[in-house]
């Protein structure tokens, strides 16, 4: 038993590293594991850009229907573009929440 | 009185609920307020994983290391720059949006239309981008080891500079197979098939001495702890 | 809704505008310096802005408020402190003119703004320290957790 540990402890620390704690192979990432470090970097990587993506395609969708909307007239009938100014609040709120997410997870 | 949507409503008086005191029709009030609740459930993410990152702070991924990739350039490390990129669309497409409103007060239909049009380009530009980036995440680009306790070890030449384990791992024929659902049991799983396995970057290892590992603890510098292949480690 | 008139100035009348399509744009440039600014801030990473400004203070009653009142500048990064800083201004800037809460009653203003705040700031608060605690038990304890 002594001489196991002083053996162990003769050799290289990268060596010794390999040989007595490793035990698979990550390759890039997914929930469970990424090669980038602790696994809570990637989840809620994927979870908070995941989700602010949502609201982005949310957005497009919702930019889409209001565009139709405009082309056919829709606003000129009613007289009031107020349709356009409740999207673009939703729509500045996506820009607003990415400058959070861009320094959270990039900049800090 | 303005003209809003809700015609009927402002015909009501103050009793009949055509009274506005914060000069905000009720549709664009109920979209502040549910601004407000959204930006607290993503509050409550950022905060959850300030949580964590403060949890593990001395073993944080440095997310410059990570997100050094540019479309079509390959192997040039431009860390920051993708991201940049994204804000500026978001932020771009957010003028549009404003201009498309301030046509809409206006009464310009056809300005309107375009910058819609353009602003739905510009979403769709970031929704693509972050695909993109999604995708290269995943992918990743020079593998490691995990431990036994479940942390990453990287691979670094002498220099510094990281080593994709595909670039030294020496390939075994092994007759190990994956454990799927179909050839084992039902209701466990194996780990994933990588293009190496441990045994064979092990090896690798051993074989090259200009190799070193880098743990993903961070040192008193912020930078992660290289361990070297010529000092002692010591047990503790 | 509202005919009610916008305001053309920015930087508290400092910065007066013709239009409103030249308030936006100007409004645009300045959010984009920002960014170029952090970004280049984030590439380069200088040196001098990567140790706190000051030490923390021991000893004593007045010493743990000093700490705390400080806090920003004893326990953060000066480049990170900078980053949330110009954060919070490009926040400012696009709830203000882009979403025109400048245009807005003060009531309403309030009711989002403070509420929004007030909230955001208390769970923040309450989520990194009880992670900083929990940083220190896993530093501190007598388990080994790299292996």
């Amino acid at each position: 038993m002594k001489m196991g540990i002083q053996r162990f402890s003769q050799e290289k620390a990268s060596i010794a590293k390999i040989k007595k704690d490793g035990k698979l192979v990550v390759e890039g990432a997914n929930l469970k594991r990424n090669e980038y470090g602790h696994p809570l970097f990637a989840d809620f990587f994927f979870f908070i850009t995941g989700f602010h993506g949502f609201h982005v395609f949310s957005g497009v969708l919702i930019n889409i229907i209001i565009f139709f909307n405009v082309v056919i007239g829709t606003y000129e009938r009613r007289k009031s573009y107020e349709m356009v100014e409740k999207v673009g609040l939703y729509w500045h709120f996506v820009d607003l929440v990415w400058v959070f997410v861009f320094t959270f997870f990039y900049l800090v | 009185m303005e003209t809003t949507v809700a015609t009927t409503a402002s015909q009501g008086g103050v009793w009949g609920g055509g009274n506005q005191p914060l000069r905000a029709s009720y549709g664009k009030m109920m979209m502040w307020f549910f601004i407000v609740s959204d930006a607290l459930t993503f509050s409550g993410f950022l905060a959850a994983y300030g949580f964590s990152r403060f949890k593990f702070v001395d073993a944080w991924p440095i997310a410059d290391e990570v997100f050094t990739h540019f479309p079509f350039l390959h192997g040039v490390p431009a860390p920051m720059f993708y991201v940049a990129f994204m804000t500026f669309i978001l932020i771009f497409s957010s003028v549009t949006m404003v201009l498309a409103v301030d046509a809409g007060h206006k009464m310009k239909q056809s300005k309107v239309a375009m910058y819609m049009f353009l602003t739905i380009i510009g979403g769709a530009i970031f929704v693509g981008s972050q695909a993109w980036e999604w995708a290269t995440f995943i992918k990743g680009e020079y593998g490691a080891v995990e431990t036994k306790g479940g942390k990453i070890l990287q691979f670094l030449d002498t220099e510094g500079n990281r080593v994709a384990i595909g670039s030294f791992a020496e390939s075994m024929h092994t007759t190990a197979t994956v454990h799927e659902p179909s050839n084992g049991i039902w209701f466990m799983s194996g780990n994933d098939q990588t293009s190496y396995n441990f045994e064979e970057v092990k090896a690798g290892f051993l074989a090259n001495d200009n190799l070193l590992i880098r743990t993903q603890y961070l040192d008193e510098n912020g930078h992660p702890t290289v361990l070297s292949r010529e000092g002692f480690y010591c047990k503790n | 809704m509202g005919h009610h008139e916008h305001s053309l100035a920015i930087f508290r009348g400092r910065l007066k505008f013709k239009s409103i399509e030249q308030k936006i744009w100007g409004v645009f440039i300045f959010l984009s310096i920002i960014t170029i600014v952090e970004v280049i801030f984030g590439i380069i990473k200088p040196q001098s802005l990567m140790v706190p400004f000051m030490s923390s203070f021991e000893g004593g009653f007045m010493a743990t408020m000093a700490n705390i009142f400080l806090s920003p500048f004893i326990f953060m990064k000066p480049l990170n402190l900078i980053f949330i800083v110009l954060t919070i201004v490009k926040a400012y800037y696009i709830t203000w003119d882009f979403m025109h809460m400048r245009d807005e009653t003060k009531a309403l203003r309030r009711m989002v703004v403070w509420t929004a705040i007030f909230l955001i700031c208390y769970l923040i608060l309450i989520l990194l320290v009880e992670g900083d605690y929990i940083f220190e038990v896993y530093k501190n304890n007598y388990v080994k957790f790299d292996f």
